[in-house]
């Protein structure tokens, strides 16, 4: 699923740059190291939920502002309504259409704040 | 689908799909027939059991959703529907439930196979139909009784980052009566993973964690804080202590009522069962292959790069030639080429073959614990670079040396708390382990803070054994290595005198049986570190050929330090031994051709020296020639040979013969014996 969101949006814009982690675990590792000027993240991960991530993202002076994006399937809309709540910008629900996706992101980064 | 090409991607992606699927059930049926042993020993079933077997459906429903197969999709969406009820606490597995998900994963399963074969776009719509029919029965018949949970007491930010999941794992443990607490702990975010899965593991060995939420550390770019949410039986204090913590890193947030019953022991006894479902989770993304397969490819690339090699010398002749030039250029473009390519290929393998220490140091975590226990000893043992990488024959082979060198400094280099106290250390003792890469070698090292070795005893008892001479200067380094001889203390004698030794013969011949040394170096009183170096792959490696007489040998490169040319005065002789001296160190010489009796000694000629060195310990090997680099892959030699030390294998070259590869550290080994015998 990660690697199909990685396909749909690889070559999107030649500007974007797109690192998948493997893992919730995975991604508390990358932000730090490098800034992201979006985040996608799923509700079922084995080690943290997606919702403990956001939580995190939004504690991070860095990521307060930058959009993030919560894929989920049907059936979890009450987590995708907390995800919302802990302050993610939009949601998804698969399956979706890679145009779909693409859509989104692009709206979501033309909204997003300049980084200096 | 119109349009070949179309197809052909369409194909590859199916493909993609199909494995992806493949794995998805595997992992199911697994946790099924986990699922299916607890209940026929009437057992709870432990609720990440459940969760992972939901994990799995919404996985399989939404990958077969994005590749449009709604069959597929549909049947894992019921799937999904039921275990989401099931983990909610919703329904029971009452009434044949266990058997439906069976029937589920099989028929999924088939229906995978027929689009694997590509005999069907989506097979399943009549049979899923029947199925899902029955699912849906089931789950309505078979309800659940479940209490209100009531208001959460919890802090804000942990109640609003819970999943409903979550949130009925939280009204299950009230239901219970368990205990909740807040664990804080704040670990460096690069290495947070192993610390973290630790502690969760041990809080599932007496309960549960219903939440992890991370956050910033306080310094935020190297630190992450985690707050785990945990039902148990047990109040702060024992928390704290159970898992290791600092008092104040535990708080209860929720305690039952005094008069409440503890839960049934059978529920209690679930978990615990099952304190590996934490390490399991890791392996959701992979693929296993047969290693067999790996050495087969492994073979194929070090073929491959015997034809480069013919292909480069081909290249050459045809250069030499007037009217080949031309052809000539054009080959080696190729060939360059070709190079890249099968470089390419051959990192690609080599890092297929590579797998994380972790594997190998969680086990030593779980014997740790037990030591523990069965000791009663207080040691603390900290890991360090679990994530370094080496071929995963070489982890396999490690486990038991490693498991042995950490038995050892439990049981005998760590004093008794009162020891301890009377000679001002901690009363806790430490045990590290620490794992790092150095070019081509790994290094792993066990360090305890124990009574260390005295030399003095060491001493007597190899004079005693008449391994040494009774007025032999040894270095401490030098005496130290006599651990390491066959038979040189047994438990009961050492434990009284040095308190080490027990079976480090066997450690050290597993380990030279991967091309690896093991060092050992102590501080009486202090310390005590036993350190392996280990190259990082078996499989295949760069080799420098000499010559000696009309022979020629590989050595692996890994082995290799420097050659330098050595005129006859440049030897010296002490104690009739010969050595070299390099840049003020003097290194015991080894002459290829006597070592194999290749023929006469000529110690007049000027020679070449190949400076072997492993761990610490050097060698000057001195040859004819030196002819240069290949890739080698190292086989297995048959015959006589087979068994001769200084040999590890055979390979084949590019001109298509055959030579032998030496074994580095038998030879260091052996050299460094004879120095210490002069």
């Amino acid at each position: 699923m990660r690697a199909l969101i990685g396909a749909a949006l690889e070559g999107l814009d030649e500007k974007l740059e797109i690192d998948e982690a493997e893992s919730g675990f995975a991604a508390l590792r990358m932000l730090p190291r490098r800034s992201y000027d979006l985040i996608v993240t799923d509700i079922n991960m084995p080690d943290i939920n997606g919702l403990e991530l956001v939580s995190f993202v939004k504690r991070d002076p860095r990521y307060r502002q930058t959009p993030l994006l919560i894929v989920s399937t049907e059936g979890s809309e009450r987590d995708r309504d907390k995800g919302l709540g802990l302050g993610a910008s939009a949601y998804l629900v698969k399956p979706f259409a890679a145009d779909e996706l693409r859509r989104l992101v692009l709206d979501l980064l033309s909204h997003a704040p300049e980084r200096s | 689908m119109a349009g070949r090409r179309r197809k052909t991607a369409r194909d590859k992606l199916q493909q993609e799909f199909v494995s992806e699927a493949e794995e998805i059930l595997e992992r199911m049926r697994d946790d099924l027939s986990a699922l299916a042993e607890l209940d026929a020993s009437e057992r709870a079933a432990p609720p990440e059991l459940v969760n992972r077997l939901f994990r799995s459906a919404h996985s399989l429903k939404g990958l077969s959703g994005m590749f449009g197969f709604a069959g597929l999709a549909e049947l894992a969406h019921h799937l999904e529907d039921v275990l989401d009820r099931l983990r909610l606490g919703r329904t029971s597995l009452a009434g044949g439930g266990l058997g439906l998900l069976d029937e589920s994963v099989s028929l999924a399963a088939a229906g995978l196979e027929k689009i694997g074969r590509g005999e069907a776009a989506d097979p399943l719509a009549d049979p899923i139909a029947e199925l899902v029919g029955r699912i849906a029965a089931w789950g309505e018949a078979a309800p659940a009784e479940r209490a209100p949970a009531g208001p959460i007491p919890l802090p804000e930010s942990l109640a609003r980052a819970l999943t409903e999941y979550e949130e009925s794992r939280l009204a299950d443990a009230l239901r219970r009566g368990r205990t909740l607490a807040v664990i804080e702990v704040e670990f460096e975010i690069a290495s947070f993973e192993e610390s973290l899965s630790e502690l969760t593991r041990a809080i599932q060995e007496i309960g549960e964690v219903i939440s992890t939420l991370p956050s910033p550390g306080a310094a935020s770019d190297s630190g992450i804080r985690f707050a785990l949410l945990a039902a148990s039986e047990l109040g702060a204090a024992e928390l704290a202590a159970r898992l290791e913590l600092e008092p104040d890193a535990v708080r209860i947030v929720h305690a039952p009522a005094a008069a409440r019953p503890v839960a049934a022991p059978v529920e209690r006894a679930a978990p615990a069962s099952e304190p590996d479902a934490g390490t399991l989770k890791s392996l959701s993304d992979t693929v296993r292959v047969d290693i067999k397969k790996l050495d087969e490819l492994m073979n194929l690339v070090g073929e491959l790069s015997r034809e480069r090699a013919a292909l480069r010398a081909l290249a050459e002749r045809l250069a030499g030639e007037r009217e080949t030039a031309r052809a000539a250029e054009a080959l080696e473009k190729i060939r360059r080429s070709l190079d890249r390519k099968v470089q390419e290929l051959q990192a690609g393998v080599l890092d297929v073959r590579m797998v994380p220490l972790r594997q190998v140091f969680d086990k030593l975590s779980r014997v740790a614990r037990r030591l523990r226990i069965d000791l009663g000893k207080e040691v603390e043992l900290e890991i360090e670079g679990a994530d370094t990488e080496l071929d995963k024959l070489i982890v396999e082979e490690l486990v038991d040396p490693l498991m042995h060198l950490v038995r050892n400094a439990f049981d005998h280099a760590i004093e008794t708390a009162a020891e301890r106290r009377s000679r001002g250390k901690p009363e806790r003792g430490r045990i590290r382990i620490e794992a790092s890469q150095r070019g081509n070698d790994v290094v792993i090292s066990v360090r305890d803070d124990g009574r260390g070795i005295d030399p003095a005893s060491v001493r007597a008892r190899a004079v005693e054994r008449g391994l040494v001479a009774g007025d032999a200067e040894l270095s401490q380094k030098e005496l130290l290595a006599l651990l390491f001889l066959p038979g040189f203390s047994t438990r009961e004698e050492v434990t009284a005198t040095s308190g080490r030794g027990v079976g480090l013969d066997v450690v050290r011949a597993n380990v030279a049986a991967l091309g690896g040394l093991v060092e050992i170096d102590s501080t009486p009183g202090a310390s005590t570190c036993v350190t392996l170096t280990l190259p990082i792959t078996l499989a295949i490696v760069q080799a420098l050929l000499v010559g000696v007489g009309t022979q020629r040998f590989a050595i692996p490169l890994g082995g290799v330090r420097e050659t330098l040319v050595v005129t006859p005065e440049d030897v010296q002789h002490s104690a009739g031994r010969e050595l070299l001296a390099l840049r003020g160190e003097a290194l015991p010489v080894c002459r290829l051709v006597e070592e194999f009796a290749l023929g006469a000694v000529d110690r007049e000629r000027r020679q070449y020296a190949v400076v072997l060195g492993i761990g610490n310990a050097r060698l000057a090997l001195l040859v004819d020639r030196l002819e240069g680099q290949q890739d080698a892959v190292i086989k297995p030699v048959q015959g006589p040979v087979r068994s001769v030390r200084g040999v590890a294998g055979a390979t084949e070259l590019g001109d298509q013969s055959a030579v032998l590869v030496l074994d580095v550290s038998a030879l260091v080994e052996d050299g460094a014996r004879r120095r210490e015998a002069a």
